[in-house]
C-alpha cells in the first residue's frame, strides 16, 4: 500500500460520517432548536432566580458561555450510538474487513464528531449573539479560545463515547448510559452554574470535570467575563492546558482500548 | 498448483456449549472455486469469519497465501475480497460513492479507483443505479453492489458467504456468471459458501460438505457422485407379481427395491438398464406406468454423508414423497 494512506482511510471515513450529516436535515433543525429552547426558556427564566444568589451575577451570559461547551458534549454522544448503528447495518463488519489499523476506526468517529460538534457549538453562539449575548466580548482571541475549548470538549468526550459504542452493542443500554451521564457531565461543572453555587460533593466532581475548564477558557478569554470562571487560580493558558491534556490523552486511550477491543472479536 | 489457503484443525467455541466449527482442516488450491455446502448452522459463515480475520479462533490455525491470518491480519486483508452474507453497505450513500469509499480503505489510488467502479458496476449491471441512495436498491440490487464492492482492490482471493442466498433467479444468474467471469478472465481464487445444490454443482470445482462445525467430505462434483456408485431408476410399474427379482438379474443393477407398484433401482449404467427394463416390458407385456432416470446427484451425495438431504429444508418435500404420492394415486385408480 502506498504512503499515507491511513490518512486517506481516516479522511474517507470521516468524509462519510459528515455526508450523512449534513444529508439529514431533520438533525440539522434539531441541532439549533435544542440549544434555542436552553437559552430561551431557561437563560431568561433562571436570569432572575439566579440574581437572588449573586447580585453581580449575569447569569443568562454565563450561561450562554455553558451552552457553548454543553452543546459540544451532547453532540459527543453521538459517537458511541453512530458505532451501535454501524454494528447493526453492518457496516462495521465492511471496515473490520479493510485492511485499515483498527485504532483509524474509533480515531475517525472522534474527528468526525469533533468536526460537527464544533459546528454546532459556532452556531450556539451565534444565536446567543443574537439573543443578546453582548458581542463586546467576541474577539480574534476568544473565538480561537472558543474553538480549542470546543474542540478539546468534543475529542474527549467522543473518545469515551466511542470507546462505549464498541463494548456496549446494544442500543438502549447505550441509550440509558448516555442519559445517565449526560445530565452529571453537564450540571457537576462549571458550565450551567458557577462551581460556588455547587453543593462540596458536586464541586468536587466539577473540579475534575474538563467542562468546567473548557467554560473557564472561554471566560477567561471573553472580555469582561473573567470574573465568572470556576478555578480562580487558573488563567487562560493553564485552562487551555489542562483540556489539551484531557483531549489528547482520552482520544490515544479510546484508540488503544478500541484496538484491543476489536482484535478480541 | 500451490495451495493459496491452508486451514489445520480450526476450531471456533463460542459460549461453553456451541461449538461452532469442529477441527477442521482443508486447503485451497490457487485459481480454483472452492465450495462448502451445508445447511443453516452449519459453521460456514463463523469459518469464513475466522479466515477473513473478523473472528479470533479458538484453536487451531489458518495460512492465507503464506501469511498466518491472526499473527499478519492486516496484509491477508489486503489479499483478500470478502463479500459477506450481510449486507454491509452505507445506504445513505449512492452506490457510487460506497465504491469510492472502499477504494479509499483499500488504498486504491483514485484515477485507477474510477475505472475500475466504472467497470465493476457495469459488470454487477448497476450503471443506472449507480448515482442512486442504496435505501432505494432492492435486494438484489444491494447484493450485486457488495459483490462489486468486494472486487476494487483486484484481491487475490474472494470470499462470498451465501451470494445468492434469497434472491431471484435473474439476480442468481448475474452472480453466477459474475463467478465464472472472475475465474475465467483473472484467475482468481473463490471460495463461497452455499446451502444450493445446484450452486455448488454449477460453480465449484471442489466442494467440502460441511455439518454440524466437521467436513464430511471434500472433492470435486464428479467426484462425490462417483462416490454413490451409480445411478438411480424410479419406475412405476403396474404388475401384482413383484419384479424385482427379474430386474436384479440385469447387467449392472445392484438393488432393486419394490414399493407397491413403485421401483427404486440403483444401477451402474443408468442409461442402459433403463433399456433393458423397456425391451424385457416389451416381451413381457409389463404395464409400465413411468420411468425416470436420475443420475446421482449432490443431493443423494449429501444425504449419503450427512443422512439429511438438504433439499428437505428448502422445499419441504423430496422425489421420495412425490413417488409415494403418484403410488397412492394409482392404487386408489386401481
Ligand atoms: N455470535 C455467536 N454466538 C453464539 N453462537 C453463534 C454465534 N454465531 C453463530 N453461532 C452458532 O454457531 C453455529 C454456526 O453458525 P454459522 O457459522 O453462522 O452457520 P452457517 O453460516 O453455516 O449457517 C450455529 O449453531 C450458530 O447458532
Ligand atoms: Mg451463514
Amino acid at each position: 500500500m502506498r504512503e499515507g494512506t491511513y490518512v486517506s482511510q481516516t479522511l474517507a471515513l470521516v468524509g462519510r460520517e459528515l455526508k450523512h450529516w449534513y444529508r439529514s436535515k431533520i438533525q440539522i433543525f434539531m441541532m439549533a432548536a435544542q440549544p434555542l429552547i436552553w437559552l430561551g426558556l431557561f437563560g431568561f427564566a433562571m436570569d432572575g432566580l439566579m440574581r437572588g444568589f449573586d447580585q453581580e451575577l449575569d447569569y443568562f451570559s454565563f450561561l450562554c458561555i455553558g451552552m457553548i461547551v454543553v452543546t459540544a458534549l451532547t453532540a459527543s454522544m453521538t459517537a458511541g450510538m453512530s458505532l451501535v448503528w454501524d454494528r447493526r447495518f453492518g457496516f462495521l463488519e465492511k471496515v473490520r474487513a479493510a485492511p485499515i489499523p483498527r485504532g483509524v476506526i474509533p480515531l475517525s468517529k472522534i474527528i468526525a464528531t469533533t468536526v460537527k460538534a464544533a459546528i454546532q457549538s459556532l452556531l450556539v453562539l451565534v444565536m446567543a449573539l443574537l439573543l443578546g449575548l453582548d458581542a463586546g466580548g467576541l474577539s480574534a482571541v476568544s473565538l480561537t479560545v472558543i474553538i480549542i475549548s470546543v474542540v478539546c470538549v468534543a475529542m474527549t468526550f467522543s473518545s469515551i463515547f466511542a470507546a462505549l459504542g464498541l463494548i456496549i452493542k446494544n442500543q438502549e443500554a447505550l441509550m440509558g448510559i448516555n442519559m445517565l451521564l449526560n445530565l452529571p457531565l453537564m450540571f457537576a461543572s462549571g458550565a450551567m452554574f458557577p462551581t460556588t453555587a455547587l453543593p462540596e460533593a458536586l464541586r468536587i466532581v466539577a473540579n475534575a470535570n474538563p467542562l468546567t475548564y473548557a467554560a473557564d477558557a472561554i471566560r477567561n478569554s471573553w472580555g469582561g467575563m473573567s470574573s465568572m470562571v470556576s478555578v480562580q487560580s487558573l488563567s487562560l493558558v493553564g485552562d487551555l492546558i489542562v483540556i489539551t491534556a484531557f483531549a489528547l490523552v482520552m482520544t490515544g486511550a479510546s484508540m488503544f482500548f478500541s484496538r484491543r477491543t476489536l482484535r478480541r472479536e | 498448483m500451490s495451495n493459496i489457503l491452508e486451514v489445520r484443525d480450526l476450531v471456533k467455541r463460542y459460549e461453553k456449549d456451541v461449538l461452532a466449527v469442529n477441527r477442521i482442516s482443508f486447503s485451497v488450491k490457487e485459481g480454483e472455486v472452492f465450495g462448502f455446502l451445508g445447511p443453516n448452522g452449519a459453521g460456514k459463515s463463523t469459518t469464513i469469519s475466522m479466515i477473513t480475520t473478523l473472528l479470533t479462533p479458538t484453536s487451531g490455525s489458518v495460512t492465507l497465501d503464506g501469511e498466518d491470518v491472526v499473527k499478519n491480519a492486516n496484509s491477508v486483508r489486503k489479499t483478500i475480497g470478502l463479500v459477506p452474507q450481510s449486507l454491509t453497505a452505507d445506504d445513505e450513500l449512492s452506490g457510487r460513492e460506497n465504491m469510492r469509499l472502499q477504494a479509499d480503505l483499500y488504498g486504491v489510488p483514485r484515477k485507477i479507483a474510477e475505472e475500475r467502479i466504472n467497470e465493476l458496476l457495469g459488470t454487477v449491471k448497476l450503471e443506472e443505479a449507480a448515482d442512486r441512495r442504496v435505501d432505494t436498491y432492492s435486494g438484489g440490487m444491494r447484493k450485486r453492489l457488495e459483490l462489486a464492492e468486494g472486487l476494487i482492490h483486484r484481491p487475490k482471493m474472494l470470499f462470498l458467504d451465501e451470494p445468492t442466498l434469497g434472491l431471484d433467479i435473474q439476480t442468481r444468474e448475474i452472480i453466477w456468471e459474475y463467478i465464472r467471469k472472475m475465474k475465467e478472465e483473472s484467475n482468481m481464487t473463490v471460495f463461497l459458501t452455499t446451502h444450493y445444490l445446484e450452486e455448488a454443482d454449477a460453480l465449484c470445482d471442489r466442494i467440502a460438505i460441511i455439518d454440524e462445525g466437521e467436513i464430511k467430505i471434500i472433492g470435486t462434483p464428479a467426484e462425490l457422485k462417483d462416490s454413490l456408485g451409480g445411478d438411480i431408476i424410479n419406475a412405476i410399474i403396474c404388475e401384482d407379481t413383484d419384479l424385482s427379482g427379474s430386474i436384479l438379474e440385469m447387467a449392472g443393477v445392484s438393488s432393486a427395491v419394490r414399493e407397491g407398484f413403485g421401483y427404486c433401482i440403483k444401477t451402474k449404467d443408468g442409461e442402459r438398464t433403463e433399456k433393458d427394463i423397456l425391451a424385457v416390458s416389451v416381451r413381457e407385456g409389463w404395464k409400465i406406468e413411468s420411468i425416470s432416470l436420475h443420475p446421482p446427484s449432490i443431493n443423494e451425495v449429501f444425504l449419503k454423508y450427512t443422512g439429511k438431504s438438504l433439499r428437505d429444508e428448502d422445499r419441504g418435500s423430496n422425489r421420495h414423497e412425490i413417488r409415494k404420492q403418484e403410488l397412492q394415486n394409482i392404487r386408489r385408480r386401481g
